[in-house]
């Protein structure tokens, strides 16, 4: 792939490279030295495959070609089959509080376009989206209404339902880089997308130590470091990408039962699942469930870690508790 | 000549849909007790005071004017698949720096 996808590395070592994608950071971390090179090769494909296919933001994306053909059955590339099939499964395990059908109410509040340049419209005009976008939101068509048949890669969107694939591409560009560069080269690796984890491959000794934090940025206080050894991490918070608007300050997260920011609860959800994917679904759908997202959690077993708008600290399902700053 | 065949083929087909009755109340009656073994077995992977999900039996018809002709399509209520546990919980990590951060982003 080429390097225009991403920006300029920021920092690389004999096992670690960081450098930007899609307006955040990607951290490449590998336990042998001897892999990096091929890895980040591995990588950069995923990510150019991922962009170039489930990209909201490209007019010449597969999924926005698909999405100009609505009524009709379209084949899809084994790549986007394999993101719709996670965005698919993800709504309908999340009892559709992760629906990829929330596009249009997504876009109605002004996020139509790469985070980056959202804020910055917001900064330039201190006044996006459409006037009025939270009174006038409507709840999201539902991910059910698409027919999607993983074993002949077809899918049949119905008019009027868009897909943003927003919430799970990124946990699956992870999950997949990191299993293919474990696969080829027999490193361990940690594959980093904007704080979406998924490692593979064997850990270093003590497991991968991942700092917990309301920001995946370096140098943001964070919370509490924690070490995983198979899987994904990811967090979810509503005090990044966000921005501006005509009604007030909204974030990317989007309640799909009313098209809105869900109710102010939670500001930052982290959780461990089997992959990055399960991990990032969970996280954002407890940012949307609020009060109720700890019993969710615990229902299902899930490993995490809620901070609430005051600061305070909730571990649930087995999440260490040691060391949780204030 | 007939008459005899059609008395046998009209019990035949009575038989047919008694049989097939009975294997499709057998069937629901099983796939409700699946999915209320499943939900029981989900509540004790967390806390023993956790309860069934009423997310699950949710419905919603979402937004009729977006949707087009299939504005009547609703919800299903049933959950085809689940999210995954981590193999292992998270540990408190020492040791050295971390490897990665995560936030949100």
């Amino acid at each position: 792939m080429s390097r225009l996808l991403t920006g300029p590395v920021r920092r690389r070592t004999a096992t670690r490279v960081d450098f930007d994608v899609w307006s955040t950071t990607a951290t490449l971390v590998v336990t042998d030295p001897d892999a990096l090179e091929s890895a980040q090769a591995d990588l950069d494909d995923e990510l150019a495959g991922i962009d170039a296919t489930c990209s909201r933001f490209r007019e010449d994306s597969e999924i926005n070609q698909v999405l100009a053909r609505p009524g009709r059955e379209v084949q899809l590339s084994a790549m986007l089959n394999a993101a719709i099939t996670q965005a698919l499964r993800v709504a309908a395990a999340t009892q559709y509080l992760v629906d990829p059908t929330v596009a249009a109410a997504v876009i109605a509040q002004g996020y139509d376009r790469d985070i980056a340049a959202v804020v910055a419209r917001a900064m330039s005009d201190g006044d996006i989206g459409r006037p009025g976008a939270t009174t006038t939101s409507r709840p999201a068509p539902g991910a059910w209404r698409i027919r999607h048949d993983p074993d002949t890669a077809s899918i049949f969107v119905p008019p009027g339902v868009g897909i943003d694939l927003g919430a799970t591409a990124k946990a699956l560009a992870a999950d997949r880089a990191a299993a293919r560069i474990a696969g080829s080269t027999g490193s361990g690796v940690l594959v980093s997308l904007g704080g979406d984890i998924a490692v593979a491959g064997g850990p270093p000794a003590g497991g991968w130590r991942v700092a917990v934090a309301d920001d995946h940025r370096e140098g943001s206080a964070t919370r509490q470091t924690v070490s995983i050894h198979s899987g994904g991490l990811a967090t979810s918070s509503t005090t990044a990408r966000r921005w501006r608007t005509s009604s007030g300050w909204v974030h990317h997260i989007v309640d799909p039962r009313t098209g809105r920011n869900p109710d102010a609860c939670w500001r930052t959800a982290s959780v461990a699942a089997a992959s990055c994917v399960d991990a990032n679904a969970a996280a954002t759908a407890a940012i949307v469930l609020g009060s109720q997202a700890p019993q969710w959690l615990i229902q299902r077993g899930l490993p995490a870690l809620l901070i609430d708008g005051a600061g305070d600290a909730t571990a649930l399902t087995g999440w260490p508790t040691t060391e949780v700053a204030a | 000549m007939t008459q005899p065949d059609s008395q046998n083929s009209g019990r035949a087909l009575r038989r047919k849909v008694r049989r097939v009755t009975i294997g499709v109340v057998g069937a629901a009656a099983l796939a409700s007790a699946a999915v209320t073994a499943g939900l029981a077995y989900a509540a004790t992977q967390g806390a023993s005071t956790a309860t069934a999900s009423s997310e699950s039996s949710t419905s919603s018809t979402g937004s009729s004017e977006e949707a087009g002709d299939d504005a009547a399509i609703t919800q299903p209520t049933q959950t085809p698949a689940a999210l995954a546990p981590a193999a292992q919980a998270p540990a408190f990590g020492s040791g050295g720096g971390a490897h990665a951060q995560s936030g949100g982003s």
